[in-house]
């Protein structure tokens, strides 16, 4: 598939995303994101689908510029293969957060949508969100770089962050073996530090600020690990290639 | 008997610029299925290779598909680490200080036309290449023209890779090979694809690198290219290196 091509898809894929959770969100009438979050449903929702486009690509980050088909000749140069990734990803995370603001705006001139704005406590989480999802991504490539693939890892993220990562549905109306699993998702910090940013009625956000940072600290120091473990692994195995 | 001693950071001088003492290499394979489980058998890939290239020497190792040049080349590269011996660099180590091996070589992998963007140009291509080894912008844009013109690409440097025939890629990998201006230049069955007309044409460069004092380890399977090139032959069968009896001939 063409760049183009793809570029207009995922163009249209977001779009269409935002377009059924939006009237999704206004045909609800009671809500538990009002009582929580200060907002309404459809204001919960569009929020998740516009601001995911940051943390829910993070494993997958990486593998455009750490692909089989380059990563050789990376790698015989004398270039930093760690600098060399975030650095060539530096326009990824722009497009993705100008994306993000993007559709949040368009949310909001298309739903008349309301929210509350905590411009710092926003940019906070969304920087602490790059960072988890830089984490992410260098575990995504060194778990890709020992098991030539990522299925596994990428079902355990992707398929359960929409459900308990607190991007769509809220937390509060799951059952609560579920809620504690969500305590165990990156996701769940940064999309409940986007609604306290967003939402009407804050509550305090310094513990889950405080939760976030370290669990993105942590999420880096194991991707970087994770990633010097893959290229270990590949030089010992001469396997660098997942075809 | 060569002398070796130490300077100020550590680096051995010297001594040859390649290295290869008692290297071996064997890797995994997955030999058989079975319903339930897999079983694991090794295959020895290099054994006890031992290698020394002096500097502004080009040295040629030839040998049958599957008989382990490219292992070879790869472990120098610093890409597969060897499960036994040292393999040195001028004077670096190239498991321990890889990235300082790295600064010193230039490489065209045997899959060398691999990694280049097919959408973009062969210019611009060696342009990305070129800032991964902190050249200038524009003294990278003096060698890339260089080497285009005399690889001959030059008229077709600004179409995109994914026009480039396979012996046109091959070229291009070179000429990023050549990029740093590399002490050493490590090319793995370099004019694999390439026609006759052109091999010659690589054939000439690269014996005008050497002239200039660089050292190049070339591993072929081409005893044409091993005759136009090399000073030294040697010959890898079954992971074995041996001189090669082409040596007699060459010193004639």
């Amino acid at each position: 598939m063409s760049y183009r091509m793809t570029a207009t898809l995922t163009v249209v894929n977001a779009v269409a995303g935002l377009l059924s959770y939006g009237f999704l969100g206004n045909a609800a009438v009671v809500s538990t994101t009002t009582q929580t979050y200060g907002m309404s449903l459809a204001a919960f929702l569009v929020s998740g689908v516009a601001f995911g486009l940051i943390v829910n690509n993070g494993l997958a980050m990486f593998y455009q510029h750490g692909n089989q088909s380059q990563i050789e000749e990376v790698l015989v140069t004398p270039v930093n293969f760690r600098e060399f990734l975030v650095l060539s990803s530096f326009f990824e995370i722009f497009t993705a957060l100008a994306g993000s603001i993007l559709l949040f705006g368009l949310s909001i001139v298309l739903f008349g949508l309301t929210y509350s704005y905590h411009i710092p406590l926003l940019v906070l989480v969304i920087s602490l969100g790059i960072l988890s999802s830089i984490g992410l991504g260098f575990i995504g490539l060194g778990f890709r770089l020992v098991y030539k693939q990522t299925y596994v890892i990428s079902w355990v993220f992707y398929s359960l962050s929409g459900m308990i990562g607190n991007m769509l549905v809220p937390v509060q109306i799951l059952p609560g073996l579920l809620q504690v699993a969500s305590f165990a998702m990156p996701q769940y910090y940064f999309f409940t530090g986007i609604r306290l940013a967003l939402g009407a009625s804050v509550g305090s956000p310094v513990e889950l600020l405080a939760i976030f940072a370290i669990y993105a600290m942590i999420l880096l120091i194991i991707g970087l690990v994770a990633l010097e473990y893959g290229l270990r692994s590949v030089r010992r195995s001469g396997t660098y290639k997942w075809t | 008997m060569i002398s070796v001693r130490h300077d100020f950071s550590g680096r051995t001088v010297n001594e040859p610029k390649i290295i290869l003492n008692h290297i071996s290499k064997a890797f995994a394979r997955k030999a058989e299925t079975g319903l339930l489980r897999a079983r694991r058998a090794c295959r020895a890939v290099l054994k006890d290779v031992t290698l020394e290239v002096e500097s502004g020497e080009c040295v040629c190792v030839i040998g049958k598909n599957g008989s382990g040049k490219t292992t070879l080349m790869r472990i120098l590269s610093t890409l597969v680490q060897p499960d036994n011996g040292q393999a040195r660099i001028c004077g670096f180590d190239v498991v321990k200080q890889g990235r300082e091996v790295r600064r010193r070589i230039g490489v065209m992998l045997n899959a060398g036309d691999t990694g280049f963007q097919p959408r973009t140009s062969g210019l611009t291509n060696l342009e990305w290449y070129a800032a991964l080894y902190s050249i200038p912008q524009k003294e990278a844009h003096r060698r890339i023209q260089r080497w285009l013109q005399d690889l001959q690409l030059a008229d077709r440097g600004s179409d995109q890779i994914q026009s480039y025939s396979s012996g046109m890629r091959r070229r291009l990998a070179l000429a990023r090979a050549l990029l740093s201006d590399p002490e050493i230049l490590l090319l793995d069955e370099p004019t694999l694809g390439v026609d006759p007309w052109t091999m010659e044409q690589i054939h000439k460069q690269l014996r005008s690198y050497v002239m200039l004092g660089k050292t190049i380890l070339c591993t072929t399977n081409s005893l044409t290219e091993t005759r136009a090139l090399a000073r030294r032959v040697f010959r890898l069968e079954n992971g074995v290196l041996s001189e090669s009896a082409i040596n007699e001939e060459l010193s004639c």
